[in-house]
């Protein structure tokens, strides 16, 4: 199996949203549906069921779709012809998601658009909902035989959202919940980040390049930093973010994710069970963080693009004396054979000075001082987004002098590639549609990732932090800068 | 062409994506921060900028301190010269600012410096006199450029202090156009030897005090006295007079060196030479001259503005100067 070089092939199949009338079905799975049209990579025999609570009928769904397809979409304007024949294939099921009348129904609908469309009973479930309504789904949909048995000759599948649980235990949970109707194999849990193509090409970029992968080791690398940095704030997610904040929302799942991919030994093969059970052993990996490794901070009022913001305090649904943070700073180790000694540092934050979600790996530098002055580091960047690239920073003597300065040789995908690269999400259902999880967290790289985070969480509940801590428009806490200071290392300035 | 700050990486790709097909290549080795305090003060940095960019393109961030009621952002490109056939230029980002908005600038440079590249501070007034911008803007640098406009004896104080506080390399344009005398010298004259000094120069006689600042720092002499009088400067130190002569000339004029019955005579001609006449007694040598190439026009000068390591000299000599 060779899952990561191209998608299997898309099945035939009913692809039913749960919270069809949300943010994330207008702004990225329509979109993502109408450009797999587009690009001919959506099963022939296909349909999709929108399923909300909202009064709507079959017309002003596709009518919406429409509209969220013309603003959202990568590919403008929408073709008229090809969303004639594409939303011909949509429909609407009202229904809350606790009542189990909705699921008969909805049990009717898909064996008639069974027959209509030859989707030969294939179910794809995509639970764009918040975390407290999966187990209303999910239950209704076995009672109801949506679900199959995993060895059942159709198919039918799972896509759950993070967060995955809100800590260890919870997530633990939720994994037993589901296991109750699910097998493993049925449940695929997104991160939008692994369907990114600057992503995926972390693997391709490490086991293509041997120059690289011979330095990728605690011999030639001295710390490597993993930035998920953020202009904007929570914006309306107040609510949400009260009960989240940054390790929950974005270093449990997306850091840890772009870690253990940067940091994991070559699979045996490129099948799904295969990359998985490398990047599990990375996260185990990993040595309990330490009080003094885990930085917090919360952003004030400031300034960005040259705006005046609000601090996160004032932002509508925020408790004003909130504790939760929209920073987060951590220094890692991995205790193996191949990393032992190199710190990780990672950081997100929002209301930081510009967008950028990047790896630096920092290799060592030359030893000696044969040059004569302080020789910076050889630094490999890869630009997760914007401006999706890779870049190395290198030492260059300035022509007629005999003084370095450092100098980059940068590849960017808009310049050899040209066309916009497909969303994460077309990647993602796609790969579901044709049963490939290599671009899913499995349950134990979930549950690694919550055991590592737990502690630090709940030494954060039990400690007040005075916020906010830090400006909006600026890098962050003093105390993050510190946490880099104090090992002579220094954040690199994006 | 003004622009909203959100768009400001949009519209400089923009503005080269319309001249793709010119041959131009988009250049940059740096990002050079320069802050003018006032319109007047910017078109003599404007003069430094050209200077730098001629032979290290650079993105330049101009932040000009301005009577407009608000901020105003501008993009453009800045061509610098041809290379192989092709046109080589760079961005330049203009901010215009009033006081009263000034501490907001810092918000708008930071996220438009280029990764993985040294930053460069050209700071247009006296760096010892407070500004609310100075301090986030250094914290982003890795070297501090400026210009003297007074005295060194007015600032060497408080210059040290600074100095020590940034950890980082400090550049004074003033002090790096005497790079060409000070070799000049060490060739030339046995500085053990000087008993006193007369010197002619221009900018109210600064380079004639960091001259001196800087061979009292070599010899360890210490200042005693300081006088000044209408186009006059005299300072004592405990083993040598030093007369200053203050002209209207933009540079340092003349030398003259008294060692042990022998005296020695820097004059400056024409750019770029220095003659030096030697006279021992009633004798005189043939005079020599010498190429003078420390002035902005020059690669060297703007490689020792750039390149030179952090060393102790600079701030060894003002603390000779110190009152």
């Amino acid at each position: 199996m060779n899952s990561l070089q191209a998608s299997r092939t898309p099945e035939p199949c009913i692809f039913v949203i749960f919270g069809a009338t949300g943010d994330l079905t207008a702004r990225k799975l329509m979109p993502a549906l109408y450009n797999l049209a587009r690009e001919g990579l959506l099963p022939a025999h296909f349909a999709c069921v929108g399923f909300a609570r909202r009064d709507k009928d079959n017309e002003i769904f596709r009518k919406e779709m429409l509209e969220a397809v013309n603003q959202y979409s990568r590919v403008k304007p929408v073709d008229p012809t090809l969303w004639d024949s594409f939303s011909q294939h949509l429909f609407y099921h009202r229904s809350a998601f606790d009542k189990d009348e909705g699921y008969a129904s909805l049990k009717t609908l898909l064996k008639d658009l069974d027959t209509r469309f030859g989707t030969q009973g294939n179910r794809l479930f995509y639970l764009s909902v918040p975390p407290s309504h999966i187990l209303e789904i999910v239950p209704r949909l076995s009672q109801n035989e949506l679900v199959y048995p995993s060895d059942h000759p159709k198919w039918s599948r799972v896509i759950v959202e993070k967060p995955f649980g809100n800590d260890f235990d919870s997530a633990v949970a939720l994994q037993k919940e589901l296991r109750q109707y699910l097998s493993e194999d049925q449940i695929y849990r997104i991160d939008h980040y692994l369907g990114k193509e600057t992503v995926q090409n972390l693997l391709y970029f490490r086991f293509s390049n041997p120059i690289f992968e011979y330095l990728w080791n605690n011999h030639h690398i001295d710390h490597v930093q993993i930035t998920v940095a953020e202009e904007i704030g929570i914006g309306t997610r107040g609510r949400l973010w009260e009960g989240s904040g940054m390790l929950r929302d974005i270093v449990q799942n997306h850091m840890m994710q772009l870690l253990s991919l940067l940091c994991m030994e070559a699979p045996v093969n490129l099948s799904a069970h295969a990359i998985h059970d490398e990047k599990v052993k990375v996260l185990e990996a990993i040595r309990p963080i330490e009080k003094d490794q885990a930085v917090r901070g919360q952003y004030g009022a400031g300034i960005v693009n040259g705006k005046d913001v609000d601090g996160y305090r004032e932002e509508p649904d925020v408790n004003p004396q909130s504790q939760v943070e929209t920073y987060a700073a951590l220094e890692l180790y991995i205790d193996s054979w191949r990393w032992a000694g190199v710190p990780f540092f990672l950081r997100a934050g929002k209301r930081l000075p510009k967008r950028a979600t990047e790896i630096a790996i920092f290799f060592k530098k030359a030893p000696g001082n044969l040059l004569g002055e302080e020789v910076a580091s050889n630094v490999l960047v890869i630009r997760i987004q914007p401006n999706e690239g890779i870049s190395l920073k290198m030492n260059c003597k300035v022509p007629a002098t005999n003084n370095l300065v450092p100098v980059k040789m940068d590849f960017k995908y808009g310049s050899y590639f040209g066309s916009t690269p497909p969303e994460a999400y077309e990647r993602l259902i796609c790969d579901c549609m044709a049963g490939d999880s290599t671009l899913f967290a499995r349950d134990d790289e979930v549950l690694t990732s919550w055991k590592l985070l737990t502690p630090v969480l709940e030494r954060w509940a039990q400690a007040k932090v005075d916020f906010p801590n830090y400006p909006s428009g600026t890098w962050g806490p003093a105390e993050g800068d510190a946490l880099l200071e104090s090992t002579g290392r220094e954040w690199r300035l994006l | 062409m003004s622009v909203d700050p959100a768009d400001i990486e949009t519209k400089l790709n923009a503005l080269w994506d319309e001249q793709q097909d010119s041959h131009t290549v988009r250049a940059s080795l740096f990002n050079l921060i320069a802050f003018a305090p006032d319109p007047g003060r910017k078109e003599a940095l404007q003069t430094i900028v050209d200077a730098i960019v001629e032979r290290f393109p650079c993105r330049i961030l101009m932040i000009e301190q301005h009577t407009l009621p608000l901020i105003d952002v501008d993009v453009s490109t800045y061509y610098v010269g041809k290379l192989s056939g092709d046109t080589v230029g760079c961005d330049l980002i203009t901010f215009k600012s009033p006081e009263n908005l000034l501490a907001r600038i810092p918000y708008l440079v930071t996220p438009h410096l280029m990764a993985d590249l040294p930053v460069y501070l050209l700071w247009g007034d006296d760096p010892t006199r407070p500004n609310p911008i100075f301090e986030p803007l250094m914290k982003l640098s890795n070297r501090l450029i400026f210009e003297t406009t007074t005295s060194p004896l007015k600032f060497a104080q408080p210059l040290c202090a600074l100095i020590k506080k940034l950890a980082k390399p400090v550049v004074d344009l003033n002090w790096v156009r005497l790079a060409n005398w000070k070799s000049l010298f060490v060739k030339t004259v046995e500085k053990e030897a000087v008993e006193r000094v007369e010197i002619s120069s221009g900018r109210e006689g600064i380079p004639a005090l960091y001259l001196q600042g800087w061979l009292a720092s070599e010899m360890q002499w210490t200042l005693r006295e300081f006088h000044q009088r209408p186009g006059q400067l005299v300072t004592i130190f405990n083993h040598c007079k030093i007369e200053t002569e203050v002209t209207n000339s933009p540079s340092l004029d003349q030398l003259h060196f008294f060692a042990k019955g022998t005296e020695f005579f820097f004059q400056k001609l024409e750019d770029p030479l220095v003659v030096l006449h030697i006279t021992r007694g009633d004798t005189c040598d043939m005079p020599q001259t010498f190429p003078l190439t420390d002035e902005m026009g020059s690669f060297r000068f703007w490689k020792d503005v750039f390149f030179t390591p952090k060393c102790d000299e600079y701030p060894s000599l003002l603390e000779t100067l110190k009152i």
